[in-house]
């Protein structure tokens, strides 16, 4: 009697045990996906998944990378930072070439320093600055961390629209307080505080408060820094209180998934964005065609950072020449990469010794419902030297 | 009553035994199951046997986390923040224990659910002591002078100690004055009191020493991680936890074993389905409530008591329990 | 001033919005003892509805309210009744907190998986033209939320007082067994109540698509807001969830602005503690036997 119920408290235990891994076929290099498929995050890992997908696709029918093809897997990380840490182990025990995700940043800081241990380079779809501050050498970003984007932010702001009083709206999650300070801190070196400093919170839906505040105040411009629903949520209610103030942003506000719910209420918004889907190079323009054919709909900046990832990983494998991972990473740190040696990075990128990027950027001003872009921003720092690696 | 035990010391001579096959990734697993397994015992005490619902389980737990996580900045160690910790959220369940006495379950529920959004908010604005929404990095693990637990398999191993810890003194409890007293709470608050039974202490503790588990399992679940932030202590892990319990059974000691391995497990092993397996606990929830108030114990029982009829038909199932 | 005043306006609007679920809560709690943690997503699914008759089949207006009202009472109403509360109901309170509880989840991820993460878009049923009052900007939205939604309440509160069902809703609500023995059919005049729950948040779903946008989400903030309300004003009372609803719309815009923006999610609940320890019976409310 007890053995059988002993057995049955063993069931669930044997479960754990049971999962296999599977052999992998000769020529193939995995790269897992690790993402936020569900939960808070599921719309932004959904671009992020299609978008590594995609680039494996590319890289794949050309014949992949030193005749190795590259292989995918999903693992969903529910947009919960220790599932995420469970997923991370898990896919390094299947021995990857690379690791590609998260993108919330609270779920990257927690899963970092595994990926790390194994030796396994991440790419990551994060932009937060407590990831690059943890001294980690095995992370990559793929795109700006939010100093190099607030610091080209503020000298757009201050030098080409001349504004004089800025009002901050922003988010008070690790996203937005980052985002935050950095702006801050830009404007406070060139002598400027904000006459508005307001926190929103996730899932707001009333923005009164920070519209009055804003109007209150005077301010010529409103850098608007909160996620895209909320900011969707924001312009329709400062068009409606017929705000004179002209808005200004970061990726987000001119995010196509804020333009689409908000509608024409986005109109005249500027921003400076790193990628976006309406920029005019051919490589982006090509790969948003593509990846609309492919999934029916508008790549987002999370979308480009993915795919760039990818070919960050090609481009970085092809200068060395071989598979090697701590080769790899060395060759990625303080680099220069170009869309002559790799088009599948879209835009000439430098790596800097944190596994950062830097890269030109796009100002852009939405009309009629469409982000259009007005100006390129050029690489923040730089001139940049391109080294072998072999 | 006794029976309980072999399954338990099996289990446990299983926990022993097994680290030494298992990988990194299924360690990590088995030790974040350990963690929630103390995490649900707690909500078991307070929900499943005496009946009172609470949705702040998160908010204890961070209570946990975040004295281990502050108090490892500045070297003390870690089993003093662990205490100050616990002790903590023993404090605020007893602080949040007051309402349940004088209210009804729908009061109880927004009072602790209030609770964990206020908890989440002053994590997120205290920012010198939380570190705010950047959280807290490199949380220490324990060190006992040349015994380091920093190493993925002692720290399993010290987690798996503290759990030992919790489920004993759980089961002590249970079966105890107290265990009979909470669920003569759960079934019959009247008749309960008419027995004899202080209603008033009893509903406290039965609060306070769910609250004082949920800040043990927290204080392990920080350092486990190496990262904590406020956005792990929300609403959803409370209600997490909630599922937890009642899939697996509420008020019976072996609930928050199956619960907390199906609800790590279950993803794992549905990892093809991405979104569905969400799905599928929140019609699991709906079903147990529905037809299997007892959660996935039920089904054991069932399972076990198949097994018993055909060896000895003549056994009733009365017996069972 | 003039501020104080914007502020206030939008406060009410966005009150009126959580009044509506936060009646709803109350009718459900009255005369079945359920506590609906799937309010929120009572309010979600219709939203979801209304875009699927309105955007997407292009039904005219009208029409694609009374199809989201009819598929809201089925479904939310009849259907819900009928699959969870009559078994569930026997059980006490507890299973039935918890049952709602899963299906607020299973509603929620069955939208972001089966439909979409993203918010959708939801065209403006009144103008949003600025009116200028001095310093004051409204719009037809704002205004037209707050008379729909006190429209809505006024006829209920007609159904309940002058009507024969909404009498013997209030008997229910009082008495169960009394009301059973009297003759009245409980079972039914449950469902009759889940129905109008259902057709509530229905009405709240149509207001709150174009303001806050139809995500699967949404319904977190507002379940909880609802539930806020309903305790504030009075857990018995229509007139109290009502004045709850209000009063939770406009501290949260009032505090944000002039306490802390920090902390805005803190005030309502610092008033519905406050209300707990010293009112338990709500603002507004009337001390009942099990209390």
């Amino acid at each position: 009697m007890r053995s059988a119920r002993l057995k049955l408290a063993l069931l669930p235990t044997l479960l754990v045990l049971a999962a296999v891994s599977p052999a992998s076929p000769q020529g193939v290099v995995k790269i897992p996906i690790v993402a936020e498929i569900t939960g808070g995050g599921a719309s932004v890992g959904a671009m992020w998944r299609d978008a590594v997908n995609l680039a494996v696709e590319d890289i794949n029918k050309k014949g992949g990378i030193l005749g190795m093809k590259l292989e995918t897997s999903v693992q969903d990380t529910q947009t919960d930072p220790p599932t995420s840490v469970a997923v991370m182990r898990r896919v390094l025990n299947d021995k990857p070439f690379a690791v590609f995700g998260t993108v919330y940043s609270s779920s990257t800081v927690a899963n970092m320093d595994i990926a790390k241990q194994a030796g396994v380079p991440q790419f990551t779809g994060s932009e937060s600055i407590i990831i690059t501050q943890k001294g980690n050498d095995n992370i990559f970003l793929t795109s700006f961390t939010q100093d190099t984007g607030m610091a080209k932010m503020v000298r757009w702001l201050l030098d080409d629209l001349k504004a004089e009083k800025i009002a901050l709206v922003w988010v008070n999650n690790a996203f937005g307080k980052g985002g935050h300070d950095m702006f801050v801190q830009f404007l406070k070196e060139r002598g400027k505080t904000p006459v508005v400093d307001i926190s929103t919170e996730v899932q707001q839906a009333d923005f009164t408060p920070e519209l009055t505040k804003v109007r209150a105040s005077g301010a010529t411009h409103v850098m608007v820094y909160n996620h895209e629903e909320e900011n969707a949520r924001f312009m329709i209610q400062l068009r409606k209180m017929a705000l004179t103030v002209e808005p200004v942003g970061e990726t987000t506000l001119c995010a196509q998934t804020t333009i689409t719910p908000a509608g024409a209420a986005v109109n005249g918004s500027r921003c400076h964005v790193g990628l976006t889907a309406g920029a005019p190079v051919p490589l982006m323009v090509d790969m948003n065609r593509r990846f609309q054919e492919k999934y029916n709909r508008v790549p987002d900046h999370n979308a480009f950072k993915g795919y760039i990832g990818v070919h960050m990983l090609k481009a970085a494998v092809q200068r060395v020449g071989s598979w090697d991972q701590a080769k790899v990473k060395a060759c990625l740190h303080n680099n220069l990469f170009t869309t002559n040696e790799e088009a599948g990075l879209l835009m000439d990128l430098y790596v800097n010794e944190k596994g950062s990027l830097d890269r030109p950027s796009f100002i852009v001003e939405v009309k009629d419902g469409k982000s259009v872009v007005a100006k390129t921003v050029g690489m923040l720092g730089g001139p940049y030297n391109l080294r072998p690696c072999k | 009553m006794a029976r309980a035990r072999w399954p338990l010391l099996a289990a446990l001579a299983l926990c022993l035994l097994l680290p030494l096959v298992l990988d990194q990734y299924k360690l990590y697993v088995l030790s974040l199951t350990l963690v929630y397994v103390i995490l649900a015992i707690g909500l078991n005490l307070t929900l499943g046997y005496a009946g009172q619902i609470s949705l702040c389980h998160a908010a204890f737990m961070a209570l946990g986390s975040y004295a281990v996580a502050i108090l490892g900045q500045h070297r003390v160690p870690f089993e003093v923040g662990l205490v100050l910790g616990v002790a903590l959220a023993f404090t605020w369940g007893l602080v949040l224990g007051f309402p349940a006495l004088k209210v009804k379950h729908h009061y109880l529920a927004m009072v602790t659910l209030g609770f964990n959004i206020i908890v989440f908010l002053v994590l997120r604005n205290w920012e010198s002591l939380t570190g705010g929404s950047f959280g807290i990095s490199n949380v220490a693990r324990p060190v006992w002078g040349p015994v380091s637990f920093k190493s993925d398999r002692a720290f399993y191993f010290y987690i798996l100690g503290w759990t030992a810890v919790v489920v004993a003194s759980a089961y002590w409890i249970l079966h105890s004055r107290w265990g009979r007293a909470f669920r003569a709470i759960r079934e019959n608050e009247m008749r309960a009191e008419v027995v004899g039974v202080s209603l008033r202490n009893y509903k406290l503790m039965a609060f306070a020493i769910g609250a004082a588990y949920a800040g043990t399992g927290g204080a392990l679940f920080a350092p486990l991680l190496g990262y904590i932030d406020p956005g792990a202590y929300t609403l959803d892990r409370s209600i997490q936890f909630l599922m937890m319990v009642v899939l697996g059974g509420l008020g019976r000691f072996e609930g928050p074993f199956i619960g907390a391995l199906v609800v790590t497990i279950l993803p794992e092993v549905l990892r093809g389905s991405e979104g569905l397996y969400l799905i599928i606990y929140a019609l699991a929830v709906i079903i147990m409530m529905l037809f299997m108030p007892k959660g996935l114990v039920g089904l054991w029982d069932l399972a076990w008591r198949f097994s018993r009829s055909r060896s000895s038909p003549s056994t009733s199932s009365a017996s069972l329990r | 001033m003039a501020d104080f005043v914007q502020l206030c306006i939008a406060g009410v609007s966005i009150g009126a919005i959580y009044a509506m679920a936060a009646i709803g809560f109350v009718l459900l709690w009255q005369t079945s003892n359920t506590i609906n943690f799937a309010q929120g997503e009572f309010v979600v699914l219709p939203a979801f509805a209304m875009v699927l008759f309105f955007v997407i089949l292009k039904f005219p207006f009208v029409a694609a309210m009374l199809a989201t009202v009819i598929v809201s009472t089925l479904l939310l109403g009849v259907g819900v009744k009928e699959l969870l509360v009559t078994r569930l109901l026997k059980m006490g309170v507890l299973p039935l907190v918890i049952a709602t509880i899963g299906l607020s989840l299973l509603i929620r991820y069955s939208l972001q998986q089966f439909w979409t993460p993203l918010a959708l878009p939801f065209p403006a049923i009144f103008s949003r033209e600025p009116i200028f009052l001095g310093t004051i900007v409204v719009s037809l939205e704002e205004i037209g939320n707050i008379l729909f939604a006190a429209v809505v309440i006024a006829l209920l509160q007609l159904f309940i007082t002058r009507t024969k069902l909404g009498w013997a809703m209030q008997a229910v609500a009082q008495n169960r067994a009394l009301a059973s023995v009297l003759g009245i059919n409980v079972a039914r005049l449950v469902t009759i109540t889940f129905v109008l729950n259902a057709a509530l948040t229905a009405m709240a779903a149509i207001l709150i698509a174009p303001v806050y946008l139809v995500k699967y989400d949404i319904g977190v903030g507002l379940g909880l807001k609802a539930f806020y309300a309903a305790i504030i004003g009075g857990f018995n009372q229509i007139r109290g969830a009502l004045l709850g609803g209000l009063l939770v719309g406009v501290v949260e815009t009032l505090s944000a602005a002039y306490i802390s923006s920090h902390f805005r999610d803190a005030f309502a609940l610092i008033i519905l503690i406050a209300v707990l320890l010293l009112k338990p019976e709500g603002i507004w409310g009337v001390k009942e036997e099990w209390a």
